[in-house]
């Protein structure tokens, strides 16, 4: 068993070299004939595309998406980019012509798994007009989920989705992560939290392990539940952190159902922690409609909100103002 | 969000601090834990159980830099699910990892008697600064990540074979950097 003491002990080894690992960018090997690889790539690109009718959008142009495009970015222009966001029957896809080139990226300190935007115009635009810098694209290329051919699985530029928040609320970020991106929120009465527009298959997987089956974990242990008159579900349960009181019930408004799951904290072993069987000290909202999938994370409430209120979450799509 | 932004959040005991954390590293923690367990469901759990670690570590701790602690923390969980999910089956890419290893630890029966898990980890650590910066990026993806030769190959800008041949050779030092340490006789 000695390869397993080695594995715990090197376990242990000083943030030092993780912190290598994590910013390592590997010196950049460039030669010619890899000039030519990619001038090669680029016409099988370009030529593959134009065969199997692929919609090809290429950043740095006027940064129009949609339509019938094959064209390969010039690569002298400044800013432009030097990838395709590619769309067909396999989904959306964001495809270097050189990958290689941003293992180098420019110095990486921090490497992170999301890339994060003040606002919706500013991550449009830096993905479908080129504006990205290279350490970004280095993250994309690290670290952002790929398909098989290694091309980097994104979300559909074409339509991009934005929340639609209760009265004073306002996005804070974007964080891109791919297929998904998320959204900080923020009202002026101190609620905060997070909206996530999610693939349906990421969506049913978190669905299914944090809602349908968060009872059966074994850190849980329920107490006591209850239906109540108007439909919800109350359910009495204790974890390490102490013990909790979750209410479950269903909104339905304007063709898009949002499941609302509220937590209390009814005694917690951290003092620091507040208690209140009034407020929730979370709301998780699961939103469903023809636009797709989402979900949200709330938090601060000095109230418990109204469930007009918690209706008025929904998903609509990103126009540029 | 930054990461002090979200240790102040986990300072004030806001539970938005975990949704920050998994917007910002959700990903990375997610491929270190899939790294060793080869399951998707099993890692998702191991992350979750990961960031209760970090809502119970941080505070006291003030971790900097972020990442490379909540990593810990996912690699740790992920090794005890690990070795419940494989006292009947092997077939992850940890698996595949330690296995290489266990051709240059030679069986010693006495050394978890001999040697403090501590000690063990200050060789590593002088070994590791034996290397160099490329070979000791190679040697802590596959071992310390579980990562697969070809995701360590598109990492470090290596053909996969050469990774190989560089993972040979540190072995082969190891081997002997242990052996004249009479770790492993």
């Amino acid at each position: 068993m000695t390869s397993k003491l080695f594995s715990r002990a090197l376990g242990d080894v000083g943030d030092r070299y993780l912190e290598e690992v994590l910013s390592y960018t590997p010196k950049k090997k460039k030669i010619a004939w890899v000039r030519w690889g990619i001038l090669a790539a680029c016409f099988c690109v370009v030529v593959t595309g134009a065969t199997a009718g692929y919609r090809m959008i290429s950043p740095g142009g006027d940064g129009s998406i949609g339509g019938d495009i094959s064209s390969v970015y010039d690569p002298s222009g400044e800013n432009s980019g030097d990838y395709k966001l590619i769309a067909d029957e396999n989904g959306f896809r964001l495809l270097f012509d050189d990958p290689n080139c941003y293992q180098i990226g420019g110095e990486m300190q921090v490497i992170v798994a999301t890339l994060s935007f003040e606002t919706m115009k500013e991550f449009k635009d830096a993905v479908t007009k080129g504006l990205l810098e290279d350490w970004e694209k280095a993250v994309i290329v690290r670290l952002f989920p790929k398909d098989a051919t290694g091309a980097v699985k994104i979300c559909d530029f074409d339509h991009l989705y934005v929340p639609k928040l209760p009265a004073g609320g306002e996005t804070t970020d974007v964080c891109w992560g791919g297929e998904t991106y998320s959204f900080g929120l923020a009202w002026e009465n101190g609620i905060t939290g997070t909206f996530h527009y999610q693939t349906k298959e990421s969506f049913d997987r978190r669905y299914q392990e944090e809602y349908l089956d968060f009872f059966q974990k074994d850190t849980v242990t329920v107490t006591k539940t209850e239906t109540l008159a108007d439909g919800k579900t109350v359910t009495y349960y204790t974890t390490r952190a102490g013990e909790l009181m979750n209410v479950r019930y269903t909104l339905t408004s304007e063709g898009q159902i949002i499941t609302v799951d509220k937590t209390f904290r009814l005694r917690m072993e951290n003092p620091e922690l507040t208690e209140s069987s009034e407020v929730p000290s979370g709301i998780r909202l699961y939103g469903t409609s023809s636009d797709g999938v989402w979900y949200a994370s709330l938090y601060h409430f000095s109230a418990e909100p109204t469930d007009e209120w918690l209706i008025s979450f929904a998903l609509e799509e990103y126009t540029e103002e | 969000m930054n990461d002090e932004k979200i240790i102040a959040l986990f300072f004030e005991r806001s539970e938005q601090a975990i949704a920050e954390l998994d917007r910002k590293y959700g990903a990375a923690c997610r491929s270190v834990s899939f790294h060793i367990l080869g399951n998707r469901e099993d890692a998702e759990e191991c992350v979750n159980d990961a960031y209760l670690g970090v809502w119970n570590a941080i505070p006291p701790a003030k971790p900097h830099p972020l990442l490379s602690f909540v990593c810990r923390i996912v690699r740790n969980v992920s090794l005890k699910r690990y070795e419940y999910n494989t006292a009947v089956k092997r077939n992850s890419h940890y698996d595949l990892a330690i296995e290489e290893l266990e051709d240059c630890l030679a069986s010693s029966s006495t050394v978890e008697a001999e040697l403090a898990k501590q000690e063990l980890t200050a060789l590593i650590e002088a070994f590791l600064d034996t290397l160099s910066g490329e070979d000791r990026v190679i040697f802590l993806r596959r071992y310390w990540f579980a990562e697969p030769y070809n995701e360590i190959a598109e990492k470090v800008g290596l053909s996969e074979k050469n990774v190989s041949v560089r993972l040979v050779r540190i072995r082969k030092r190891l081997r002997s950097y242990l052996s004249e340490r009479e770790v492993f006789v």
